[in-house]
């Protein structure tokens, strides 16, 4: 008789942006049209089928939250991604993103996923915070080296689940992982 | 131009950007600017450059080059 509890199941899914000449072009007007005349501009889905995005799923799939930021709502799209850009936090927020994974799906973008097993505890601590989570976000939202704690794929580390395997030959063979000798989440005042 | 020298140029537009962002001191940011216009400018002339980078990868739009939009739009 076996002494391993079964494992429960996290799901970690991710898609890579269309930054094809086309889809670039289509955002960047966009994003003119809302900097110069404040209309136009693109929308939620359209900005995450650009960037890319993550998201985690406890129900394999069927529905998958993701970290984003929670700008003023009278803060213009293209603003926002100004001050993200330039370092600035907005606080996070996690939604329901499953639409979002879809439309990737749809628009022809790879969209990958990969599980990690938890046995029963670990899972339930983790899902018991990621509900804590979907209610209000303890972190900041911002870009790599800005002020924020964390983005949409970096979150996944702060709830709590590892993303690597430990096998050494993963590890180093982040090529780029050696190239940012220092890297900051948050904001050192 | 090798795909793997436009792998290095836009991996090197996102470390600049991240340079961007951990300083507040605009000299030095004017200063991260240039190399980025002049990564862009190397990435533009290769003629292969067919992947914009991630918004994370890019500086704020009064910093970005006038060159990049140039390039981008079809």
């Amino acid at each position: 008789m076996s002494s391993v509890l079964p494992c429960r199941i996290v799901t970690v899914i991710t898609f890579r942006g269309d930054r094809s000449r086309a889809f670039t072009d289509a955002y960047d007007r966009a994003m003119e049209d809302d900097r110069k005349h404040g209309r136009g501009a693109p929308s939620i889905e359209t900005c995450l089928l650009y960037a890319g995005h993550t998201g985690v799923s406890i129900d394999r799939g069927k529905t998958v939250y993701g970290f984003n930021p929670d700008p003023p709502r009278n803060r213009p799209i293209s603003g926002v991604m100004d001050d993200l850009a330039a370092g600035l936090a907005f606080p996070g927020v996690v939604r329901d993103d499953t639409a979002i994974f879809d439309a990737a799906t749809k628009h022809g973008l790879n969209v990958h996923a990969f599980d990690v097993l938890f046995p029963d505890a670990r899972f339930a601590v983790f899902e018991q915070t990621l509900k804590d989570e979907i209610k209000g976000s303890r972190y900041t939202y911002g870009f790599p080296d800005g002020n924020g704690d964390c983005n949409c794929t970096t979150w996944l580390e702060r709830i709590g689940l590892p993303l690597l395997t430990g096998r050494m030959k993963e590890f180093t063979s982040l090529s780029e992982i050696t190239q940012y000798p220092s890297r900051r989440f948050g904001e050192c005042t | 131009m090798a795909s793997s020298t436009i792998a290095q140029f836009e991996d090197m537009l996102g470390r600049l950007a991240m340079q961007y962002r951990r300083t507040a001191d605009r000299a030095t940011r004017k200063n991260v600017a240039q190399q980025y216009s002049d990564v862009v400018d190397k990435l533009i002339l290769s003629g292969a450059w067919q992947e914009s980078p991630p918004p994370e990868d890019q500086l704020p739009y009064a910093d970005m080059p006038a060159a990049y939009f140039r390039y981008w739009r079809q």
